[in-house]
Parts: C-alpha cells; sequence; structure tokens
C-alpha cells in the first residue's frame, strides 16, 4: 500500500474540509491495500501561503490550496477570481468546465500542478467595523485590508483605501482597535475567522468566489495508473459538487448565525452594484490586455455569461 | 579574550572577513525594517495612504538578516550551545569532538548552499511570486539561503582550521 | 516498537545536544538525518532547507529582531538602568522587591508584545545586574528573568490564542479575557515565590555588604568560563550599573519619566489603533533612538552601531534556532509520532480527568521538544475533536493549552527562553534550568487549579 500525502489548513468544521474527509475515505476504500491518502491537517506541514509551491515542487503528493494565494503563479487563474466578474457560484463552477477548464489546467499543469478536484466557497462580502455599505460613496475612505492587487486596484478605483499592510495574524487586533474599517470575507469564512465580532456590519455583495483546489505534483499525478487517477479525480468531482450545494445552505446558515451573534446584514442594491461593475470592468479589460489571448479568451467566456 | 591563534593564514583572515560582511549587511537589514514599518505607521496613520511593500519588504529583510548574521555569530562563537558534558573532556578529547562538530557544520551548511541553489533555481524557472500584493519574485529571498549557507560553510572551515591550529601550537 | 523508536529519538537528541554543537544547528542536522528514515535522502534534505526557508518567511516573526534591537538600545541609552532604579526607589528598602519590579516590568512587555524572547532578553539585560548587585543567586536570577518571559503568551495579546480562535471557531476577544486572570495570577504568585525564596536564600548568611563596583566581576567569571566561552557574547554588554544612590520619589520619577512613558505610547499607540502589535516593535526601537540621542545624549554613534550590531547578531542566532526547531518539529509531524502517542491514550477509556491529566503530561511532553507556534499547531487538530468529544469546554481547554505551550519556552531541552536567560546573564545552562524550575512548577499548580477551578479561566469572557 502506497501513501499519498495531502497537506491541509483551516477549520475541520468547515464545509469544504466535511467534504474533503469523505473524498479521502472512500478514496481508501476503493483503493484499498494500493493507495492510502494520509491528511496531515491544520497547517502542520504547510499553510496557503506556500502550499501551492509545496506542491509543485513535490514536498508533499497532495495539498489544499487557496486558489487566490497562488495567483502570482498562476496569474491566468486571476480570470475565475475577477472581482464583481460573476453574480453568483453556479457561473464560476461554469468556467471551471470546457473550454475554459482547459486552459486553466495547462496553466497549472505548466507550473507541475495537476487539479485533482475544485471546491467551492460562499461568495466574498464586505464586512465593515463603521456600518453597512449602501452605495457607492459609502466606500469613501474606507481602509479596507486586501491580500488581493485586483481587489485593491478596483477598490482604490471606487474611492477606497485598500490596506495590505496588516498582516493576517494582525487583523482581528486592527478591526477591533480601529487600524482598519473593513475586511472582505465569505460569509462563512468571515465567522469562522471572527471578523463579525470587531466589523459586525456585514454587507453581501458577492465581489468574489474563491475556490479552494486539491492539487497533486505533476510527476506523482503521472506515476500513478489510469484507474488510480480515475477514482481521484470522479469521487473528487462529486465532492466539488457537494460543496457547491453546501456553499449555498451554509451561507444562509451562517448569515442567521451572523444575526444572532448581533451582526446586521445587508444586501446591496442592484443599482449601486451595476455602478461597481462599472468600474470593475476596466480593470478586467486591462488585466485581460496585460495576459495574453489566453486571458483574453478567458475573460470573453466568462462575460458571456 | 581567548588569545588568538599567533597568526592566521591569509585564507582564514578572507574567511573572517566574508563573516564580517555579512554581519554588517545583516545589520543595515535591521536598521531597513525599522525604518521602513516606522514610515508604514506614519503614512498609514496620518495620510490613509498605507504602502503595499512595507509587510512584505520587512519579512524578507529579517530572512536576510538571520541568513546572512549567521556565520558572522558563528565568527563571535555566540550560537547557543550546551557545554556542561564538553567542559568534562580533557582537552584531547574535546578537540576531536570539536574537530567532529565542525565537520557537522559544514555537511549542515553545505546542504543549505545546495539545496538553498537548487530552490532558488525552481522558484526562477516557474517563475514562483509571493503571495502577497507584491508579487514578489521569490528566487531573490531564495537566494539568501545558498548566500548564508556558503558564508556559514567557510566559517565552519574556519572553525575546523583553528582546532587543528590549537593542535600545533 | 513505538516506545523503541521514541526512546531513540530522545538519546540522540540528548547526545546532539551533549555535544556541544551549537543547539539550532545539531537540532536542523538531526532533523534532517531523522527525516532521511521516512523519504529517503534527497528529499529529505529539499523538504528540510523548504522548511527552514517557510519558517523564517513570517510576519509574525518580524517583530522579534526588532524587539532585540529595542531591548539593546534600552540598555545602551540607559533608559532601563533609570526605569529600575525608579521601581527601586518606589519598592521600599526590600531587595526582594527587585523580584517584583522585574516581574511586573516583564509583564508590562507581555502587554506590549506578545513574544517572550523578547521579554527574556530585554528584563534580562536590565535586570541581571541589578539583580546581581543585591545578591540574588544565579539560580534565583534564572527564576526571575525566566518566570517574566513566560508571561509573554498568557496576559493578552497572544498569537496562540489567535490560532486557537481561527481553528477551533472561538471568539478571539473571549479567548485574550480568557488569559487574563491565569496572567495575573501568574504574576502575583512569581512576584510572590520570589520574594520568598529569596529569604529562604538569604537566611543563615551574614547581611550582603554594600554593593561595590567590581565584585560582581569576581562572580561572573567563572560562570562565564562554564558556559563555554560567553564571555565573547554579544550580550556580554551587561553594564557594570552605576552605584545606586537613594534619591526621592519624585528624582526618581523625574529620571524615569522618558523611559516611563515608552511603554504608555507603545501600548497607548495599540489600544488606539495607531499601530499593530509588530508595528509597536519599530515604533520602539525609533523612540529609544531619539531619547537616546537627542533627550539623554548617552548614545554615540559607536553605541548605537555597536547596539545594531549585536542585535543583528542574537537575531541570527534566534533565526538558527528557529530554523533548527522547525525542522525537528516537522520529522515529528511527518513521523506521526504524536498522533500514535494519543491512539495509545485515547483507546484506553479513561476517565475524564484521568484523560485530561494524561493530555496535560502528554503536552509538557511535546513542549519539550517543541517550540510554541509549532506546538500549537500540531496540538490543536489533535486535540480539539478529544475536546468535542469530551463535551469539554472549549475556553477552559484554550487556557490549558496556552499556559502549557508557555511552559514549553522554559522547559528542557528545547526551551529558548533558557538559552537566552543563559546568554545574557553569562549563567551556566544548568543552574538556568534548575531556576527556572520555581516558574515551572508554579504554572504546573496554576494549571492543575484551571483543571479543578475552570471559572479561573471562563468567568471574565463569560462576562462580555
Ligand atoms: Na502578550
Ligand atoms: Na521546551
Amino acid at each position: 500500500e502506497k501513501e499519498l500525502k495531502l497537506a491541509s489548513w483551516g477549520p475541520t468544521q468547515h464545509y469544504v474540509a466535511t467534504a474533503r474527509a469523505e473524498w479521502i475515505n472512500e478514496v481508501n476504500e476503493k483503493l484499498a491495500g494500493r493507495y492510502k491518502i494520509v491528511d496531515y491537517p491544520g497547517g502542520q506541514l504547510f499553510g496557503p501561503r506556500e502550499m501551492h509551491t509545496a506542491v509543485a515542487r513535490g514536498s508533499v503528493d497532495l495539498g489544499v490550496v487557496l486558489q487566490p494565494a497562488m495567483l502570482a503563479m498562476v496569474p491566468i487563474l486571476q480570470g475565475v477570481y475577477l472581482p464583481f466578474a460573476f453574480d453568483n457560484l453556479d457561473e464560476v463552477a461554469e468556467a471551471y468546465s470546457g473550454e475554459s477548464l482547459e486552459i486553466l489546467e495547462r496553466a497549472m499543469e505548466a507550473k507541475r500542478l495537476k487539479l485533482v478536484y475544485m471546491s467551492y466557497t460562499d461568495g466574498v462580502q464586505m464586512y465593515s467595523a463603521k456600518g453597512n455599505i449602501e452605495k457607492v460613496e459609502d466606500l469613501k475612505g474606507l481602509r479596507v485590508l486586501s491580500q488581493s492587487p485586483i481587489f485593491s486596484e478596483i477598490m482604490a478605483k471606487l474611492g477606497a483605501a485598500p490596506d495590505t499592510s496588516v498582516p493576517q495574524t494582525e487583523q482581528y487586533m486592527a478591526l477591533q482597535r480601529g487600524i482598519s474599517d473593513a475586511i472582505a470575507n465569505s460569509v462563512v469564512g468571515g465567522y469562522f475567522q471572527k471578523n463579525h465580532e470587531v466589523a459586525p456590519y456585514v454587507t453581501l455583495m458577492d465581489m468574489s468566489f474563491s475556490t479552494i483546489p486539491v492539487l497533486m505534483n505533476l510527476n506523482t499525478w503521472n506515476s500513478l495508473p489510469a484507474d488510480v487517477q480515475e477514482v481521484l479525480t470522479s469521487i473528487g468531482h462529486e465532492k466539488g459538487l457537494k460543496t457547491l450545494a453546501m456553499a449555498k445552505g451554509w451561507q444562509a446558515n451562517f448569515e442567521n448565525k451572523l444575526k444572532e451573534e448581533g451582526a446586521t446584514v445587508t444586501e446591496m442594491s442592484d443599482e449601486e452594484m451595476e455602478k461597481i461593475r462599472v468600474v470593475a470592468r476596466e480593470v478586467w479589460e486591462k488585466w485581460a490586455k496585460d495576459n495574453g489571448p489566453e486571458a483574453q479568451r478567458l475573460l470573453e467566456i466568462s462575460l458571456k455569461r | 579574550m581567548e588569545p588568538q591563534p599567533p597568526k592566521k593564514f591569509f585564507l582564514f583572515r578572507f574567511i573572517d572577513f566574508t563573516s564580517d560582511v555579512g554581519g554588517v549587511a545583516s545589520a543595515i537589514c535591521l536598521l531597513a525594517a525599522t525604518f521602513i514599518i516606522t514610515y508604514e505607521v506614519f503614512v498609514r496613520y496620518l495620510f490613509s495612504a498605507p504602502t503595499t511593500w512595507v509587510a512584505e519588504i520587512s519579512i524578507y529583510l529579517c530572512m536576510a538578516l538571520g541568513l546572512l548574521g549567521a556565520a558572522y555569530a558563528l565568527k563571535n562563537n555566540s550560537h547557543f550551545s550546551i557545554t556542561i558534558v564538553v567542559d568534562r573532556l580533557t582537552a584531547k578529547n574535546r578537540r576531536r569532538l570539536k574537530i567532529f562538530t565542525n565537520l557537522m557544520g559544514i555537511a549542515y551548511s553545505i546542504i543549505f548552499i545546495v539545496k538553498g541553489a537548487e530552490m532558488a533555481k525552481f522558484a526562477w524557472d516557474i517563475k514562483d511570486a509571493s503571495t502577497g500584493v507584491l508579487q514578489f519574485p521569490l528566487w531573490i529571498p531564495w537566494s539568501l539561503v545558498p548566500i548564508g549557507g556558503l558564508l556559514l560553510t567557510l566559517q565552519f572551515i574556519n572553525k575546523l582550521a583553528e582546532e587543528f591550529a590549537h593542535r600545533e601550537g | 516498537m513505538m516506545t523503541l523508536y521514541v526512546i531513540g529519538f530522545i538519546v540522540a537528541f540528548l547526545l546532539v545536544l551533549a555535544s556541544g554543537f551549537p543547539v539550532g544547528f545539531g537540532l536542523g542536522f538531526l532533523g534532517l538525518g531523522l527525516m532521511v528514515f521516512y523519504t529517503g535522502f534527497d528529499q529529505a534534505l529539499t523538504m528540510g532547507i523548504e522548511r527552514a526557508y517557510t519558517a523564517l518567511d513570517s510576519s509574525v516573526l518580524v517583530a522579534v529582531p526588532l524587539f532585540i534591537f529595542t531591548a539593546q538600545l534600552i540598555a545602551e541609552t540607559g533608559m532601563g538602568k533609570r526605569l529600575f532604579d525608579a521601581a527601586r526607589t518606589f519598592l521600599g528598602r526590600f531587595r526582594s522587591g527587585l523580584g517584583t519590579a522585574t516581574i511586573a516590568s516583564s509583564g508590562i512587555f507581555a502587554a506590549m508584545t506578545g513574544s517572550s524572547f523578547v521579554s527574556a532578553s530585554t528584563m534580562g539585560l536590565i535586570a541581571i545586574p541589578e539583580l546581581r548587585k543585591a545578591k540574588f543567586s544565579d539560580t534565583l536570577i534564572s527564576s526571575a528573568i525566566t518566570a517574566g518571559g513566560s508571561l509573554g503568551m498568557v496576559i493578552p495579546p497572544s498569537i496562540v490564542m489567535i490560532v486557537y480562535g481561527y481553528l477551533t471557531d472561538e471568539s478571539i476577544g473571549k479567548l485574550f479575557m480568557a488569559g487574563m486572570i491565569p496572567g495575573v495570577l501568574l504574576i502575583v504568585l512569581y512576584s510572590a515565590a520570589l520574594a520568598l525564596c529569596f529569604r529562604l536564600e538569604r537566611r543563615g548568611r551574614p547581611a550582603p555588604p554594600v554593593t561595590l563596583p567590581g565584585q560582581d566581576g569576581e562572580e561572573q567569571a567563572p560562570a562565564a568560563a562554564a558556559n563555554g566561552g560567553a564571555v565573547n557574547s554579544p550580550f556580554g554588554q551587561l553594564k557594570e550599573a552605576a552605584e545606586f544612590v537613594p534619591m526621592t520619589k519624585f528624582k526618581a520619577f523625574k529620571e524615569a519619566f522618558w523611559g516611563l512613558l515608552a511603554p504608555i505610547i507603545i501600548l497607548g499607540g495599540i489600544y488606539l489603533g495607531v499601530f499593530t502589535a509588530p508595528e509597536a516593535a519599530g515604533i520602539a526601537a525609533i523612540y529609544c533612538m531619539l531619547i537616546g540621542f537627542f533627550i539623554y545624549r548617552t548614545l554615540t554613534i559607536r553605541k548605537f552601531w555597536n547596539a545594531l550590531m549585536s542585535s543583528a547578531m542574537i537575531s541570527a542566532m534566534v533565526a538558527v534556532i528557529i530554523i533548527g526547531g522547525a525542522i525537528i518539529g516537522m520529522v515529528v509531524v511527518y513521523g506521526r509520532i504524536p498522533q500514535q502517542i494519543l491512539a495509545l491514550i485515547v483507546a484506553k477509556d479513561l476517565s475524564p480527568l484521568l484523560l485530561l491529566l494524561l493530555i496535560n503530561l502528554f503536552l509538557f511532553f511535546l513542549g519539550m521538544f517543541l517550540e510554541v507556534l509549532a506546538l500549537v499547531y500540531l496540538a490543536i487538530p489533535l486535540l480539539y475533536p478529544v475536546v468535542l468529544h469530551m463535551g469539554w469546554d472549549n475556553i477552559w481547554f484554550a487556557v490549558i493549552l496556552l499556559i502549557n505551550a508557555n511552559l514549553a519556552l522554559i522547559t528542557p531541552p528545547m526551551g529558548g527562553v533558557l538559552y537566552i536567560v543563559s546568554q545574557i546573564g553569562a549563567i551556566p545552562i544548568n543552574k538556568v534550568i534548575k531556576g527556572a524550575l520555581l516558574p515551572v512548577i508554579i504554572m504546573v499548580v496554576l494549571l492543575i487549579v484551571i483543571i479543578f477551578v475552570p471559572s479561573i479561566a471562563t468567568w471574565l469572557p463569560g462576562m462580555m
């Protein structure tokens, strides 16, 4: 029996983690006696910051990767993470299929990464300490914590003051003490990271949808027999779809939890969202222009929806 | 102060010089980190205009600080070590042990040169960039690993040579 | 088989440490060697070096060299001496009051930084010469500084609690609060224990003569020699502090004013949201520079450069230890050693109390070999399911883990604070370990009390 080492991170109660646990169990049952996936949870081996590189290098066979964290390594992935370009999660899932999936897989394989399956998370919303965001004007001067260049760019164009200077471990304190005003996070992720305790005004904007792929080192992948590859991806695909379904239920569920714990949850009007999209579009187009024909094609496919 | 071995061969004076250069570089990195972090606080608090580079660059400066300064600390015999057992050995056995541990040190730091260079090249080949906003090319901080390893290897060789010089002296 | 493996691991560990090879290099070397058994030669080296890099590639660690630099500047500018003299004046005629002053100042540092290394090195530089003058023994000095250092992550803010909150879905604000009462209790207990031990030590000895400059040097020299040439250590900057002259409380306050302002600026800045806790390290260094150059005028370019060079050197040494610890931690994780030990414990179907006791022993044992964050990242995913399974209070368990994590800092063989105290004070490591026994015992006692009286941990967060 050969071991396939999987490195993961994050809370084990998250639906992406529970679906992954099922995937591991079912794969291990199917491949019993031949292959066995062994999980190293909680960031013991690698965290989201360095996971994609570790998998590419082969330091671990399988890794749970935070898609936005690997944008610098595989820039084309930005195409499925353009802020305000997708109305809902189904559109994102669709972008991970067909021709656009081929483009993405090629780009990842060039970096020695094989996509085993994709997990989906609920949309990124705005947690503010200063009141709900009702209009675009409310963003003026808002110090928003950010880790993403393209998000920062759009926020700056909208008049906000995106701040990338506060490391993750300090973000809770920064919001509590007023160094920062707001942070972008998903409903479920923000609940787990306790964003609502210090930034209780949650505005639903579905800015973007981060995905959490399970990636395998390409060499390891190529060393596996075809039927084993098939088991990994087919069960994975099933679990990926499960996260897609769970994302919606969990978001609703955790919206209620947020409210129970004193947060105010509102939605931004379509009218205001449209104003933001006009600004965002310039940024997408510039991105596509800077990143070559494949990026152009990806944007085209995305915008067709 | 420990008496210096009477005359140091040119090569070993040169090695000490490389360690000193590493030490000075590391001190400059520390000073730079101090100033840029304070700069960040000022521009963020006074002008609501946080930088996109200080958080990340300060990490790399501190990596450089550690990796480039290690040989300088070794030159000054400053690394934490436990000498309760060693102090009870005879001079001859102590020297033998020191020769052995210095060889271990050489092996350890050579791994940093070889593997560090391999990783730096890998980061270069796949154009790996940092996760943050800066998208900093990672072959640069990775290069600090083999450079630090080289400085350390040289200084361990120096320490080994000192042990042999002691026997003759 | 497992037992054999663990014993072999410990023996190899002790051999490397005893060889006199610098601890950081030794741990890394051993870790790479052990890793070869799991992954083969080439892969082991690759992963080891990768781990070394990622261990340093951390925003959390940036504050460490900056606070070390601050500590050096506080010593070079004479600010520390002024602060200490003020504490001495205000604490009156009791010599043992110096122990209390050390613990209280460490508490302030803990509330500023959350870094135990920094707390220990700063307080060490300032307090050790003074404690020596007051005729504290080397062992008792070690007790005072290691105790102070161990407060770093109990008193909020605390990185351990942030990690715990994130991984287990618990309120970080509540977790911070949970550390407050145990932290204050530790300060009180440490101060009382130090005063008591000092009395016991003094009893039956002639009253200490009036301290004369140079007298302490005799005690230091052999100690330093026994420490393997620590005379040349960068910490060997312990100044022979000028004679303490009794003064009025007003004068003491005036002398120490700028020094007293420093923690106020730093804490105030953090709490008013001007800067983050790691950034406070940079502000603190700049503040000390300004005071030293322009107000006290005690800082010369030469002294400044010396402070900078020795800070760089100390930081490099810390980095070497972090790398070594990270590599050995990787082997422990990769070999799934904790899981196997835990499986043995849980399988026995024990009573909750016995299980908790065994978990604490397990954490204590891991803490001997791992550094704080490595321990926390390893322990939470392992133990949180047990907490859920047993229906234990999550905040209560977080505090138990927190205290165990802080114990890890001062338990040999892998206890960073121990080595810092040894180097700074030129005190042989065995004396430091003996001295650290005092805070270790007190923490264990507190741990037992918290196990039986959970409200010490849960009352304050419950009030929120
Ligand atoms: Na603290
Ligand atoms: Na320890």
